[in-house]
């Protein structure tokens, strides 16, 4: 396999894979593959990340197709999950027992000979020693994620499912999760990691498949998705009190590919926001037109997400 | 077999961490305060018979299943709805050892709820009627009333997000109307079982004997067959549940 959406040295492998609720198709013949080291799921909010995990850690039936972690159908190989661990978005845990005690749990529910060791070590990794004796109702979000993390590495397993991990975490803990995630795949395993932040997948991944409305948009390297962006059209909404004499100064500039004016200000589709951006200071100056805004019309990640689909 | 263990002990703890087996335990108990208040300042053989009386209609009528109910659908209900049942599933674990390990757990915290009431209301009941092998028949029938409302109701708490609702429904109409009216049905009565255990262990005046044989119709009276027809459902329960949690999916977002 040598398109974008394989690698060569695939732990993780989906074949058509869909899974439709009614009449919601929540992801659609997902065919991509995932190596050691960190992959980065990347989409918006309802673009199927969490299904497609639940479906890679056997919680959900496919519809169609086909999901394989290790070359095991994990729904059908309970004997899998010693080799694979899963840290669900869900805030849940079970509060009313110590940190220790959950992970020490999940420790002996996965067949582990020397669980409080497991635990020990799985804890350091975390950086939770300290609070391990705690009661998790009484922890943070981040230091919850953390425990969950911690409890999914206590196996020692070489496939590890996080469906957003990072959510709620403070940004501290997010750094520390981050790293420790880096790490994890730095020692060889597979590490498939859901985010709908652009950036903080950029951090940690190496590689990313991005996911739109169930699919998978595009995959590789996180600098020639952002590269593909880039020489996407963006639409820069400019405030303020002389729009027509501002539209008028910068349709000179050869970036500008589209201007629209109405009563408060310029909406302007540029192929080099940064070349734009430059340029209002000065032009705002020579018209003597007060700015009092500027934005990104469409910077949202749907948006970003969109221009991905068209890659 | 470990890791039932692992899971019963966990999900009992959970069981009985919350502030709800505080309060079904004084829901079991309140016997024993409506014994006190009707038995006070005597200290006779009708104390005794107060005791098998409120145990009959009031006990194991209507407290013990509702209390083995709340319980039993919680076990694995409430992982569902808390959302913790992916940590129990993605182990290396068949799923019928999860079924087992939940059910075990749920017959075991029905009956520290249930026993509780139960040894508040003997104490009274011993202390009044000065017998005091008085509550051995309600341990029993507890004991028997946790694994048959464990086999019935720890599925129904997985499959049902309204289960504990759904149960009340089947205790007023199954075990309440259509049993009582309908003979076939009374040997599939769990609310007949618990009693027949009961009733084979009491000294019953024979009006309450009366009354127990005309509730139980079809049932006979017997311990031994009250704890097999319970093992029996809880042997089948364990399968359903372990099937369902096989066929379930856990939808995420």
């Amino acid at each position: 396999m040598t398109d974008a959406m394989h690698v060569p040295d695939a732990t993780v492998v989906t074949a058509d894979l869909s899974r439709w609720f009614g009449q919601k198709v929540a992801v659609s013949e997902m065919s991509c593959s995932f190596g050691p080291g960190v992959t980065g799921l990347l989409g918006p909010n309802g673009a199927g990340k969490t299904t497609l995990l639940r479906m890679l850690a056997g919680l959900l039936t496919p519809s169609a197709g086909k999901a394989t972690v290790l070359g095991r159908t994990p729904r059908k190989t309970y004997g899998i999950y010693r080799q694979m661990g899963f840290v669900p978005e869900d805030e849940a845990v079970y509060g009313h027992m110590s940190a220790r005690r959950f992970v020490e749990w999940s420790a002996a529910l996965s067949k582990v000979e020397d669980v409080s060791a497991a635990a020990d070590r799985a804890f350091e990794t975390v950086q939770l020693t300290e609070d391990a004796h705690r009661t998790l109702s009484t922890f943070s979000k981040g230091m919850r994620q953390r425990t969950k993390v911690a409890a999914a590495l206590v196996h020692d397993p070489e496939v590890l499912l996080l469906d957003e991990p990072l959510n709620g975490a403070d940004p501290i803990q997010r750094a520390r999760l981050i790293e420790l995630l880096i790490e994890l795949g730095g020692e060889g395993r597979t590490i498939i990691v859901s985010s709908h932040v652009l950036a903080e997948v950029e951090r940690m991944a190496g590689r990313v498949v991005a996911m739109v409305d169930g699919r998978a948009a595009a995959a590789g390297a996180v600098a020639s998705l952002r590269d593909a962006m880039f020489d996407t059209p963006r639409l820069i909404r400019i405030d303020t009190n002389r729009p027509r004499p501002l539209a008028r100064r910068l349709l000179a500039g050869d970036w500008v590919e589209e201007v629209r004016v109405d009563e408060t200000g310029v909406e302007i589709r540029t192929r080099d926001a940064r070349a734009l951006g430059l340029d209002i200071a000065g032009a705002a100056r020579e018209t003597g037109a007060l700015v009092t805004a500027v934005s990104p019309e469409d910077e949202s990640l749907d948006s970003v997400f969109r221009y991905l689909m068209e890659i | 077999m470990r890791a039932a263990l692992v899971i019963a002990r966990a999900v009992l703890g959970r069981l009985l961490a919350r502030r709800r087996a505080v309060w079904l335990m004084l829901l079991g108990g309140s016997p024993a305060a409506i014994l006190l208040l009707l038995s006070w300042g005597r200290f006779d053989s009708e104390a005794a018979q107060f005791y098998n009386d409120l145990t009959v209609s009031l006990g194991i009528g209507i407290l013990y299943p509702v209390v083995a109910l709340v319980v039993s659908t919680a076990a694995l209900g409430e992982e569902r709805k808390t959302r913790t049942l992916p940590f129990l599933l993605v182990k290396p674990v068949s799923r019928w050892v999860i079924a087992l390990g939940a059910s075990a757990a749920a017959v075991l915290a029905s009956f520290a709820v249930l026993e509780a009431g139960v040894l508040a209301t003997w104490l009274v009941a011993g202390f009044t009627s000065g017998d005091w092998s008085i509550g051995i028949p309600t341990t029993a029938a507890a004991a028997v009333q946790s694994l048959a409302s464990a086999a019935i109701f720890v599925p129904l708490g997985l499959a049902l997000n309204r289960a504990t609702l759904a149960g009340l429904g089947y205790l007023l109409l199954w075990e309440g109307i259509l049993a009582a009216v309908i003979e076939g049905l009374q040997g599939s009565s769990i609310y007949r079982i618990v009693l027949s255990a009961w009733a084979d262990l009491a000294d019953m005046t024979p009006d309450t004997y009366d009354t127990v044989n005309a509730i139980l119709g079809r049932v006979e009276i017997g311990l031994g067959g009250a704890f097999a027809k319970a093992a029996v459902l809880i042997a089948v329960s364990v399968a359903v549940t372990g099937l369902l949690l096989r066929r379930r999916d856990l939808v995420g977002e």
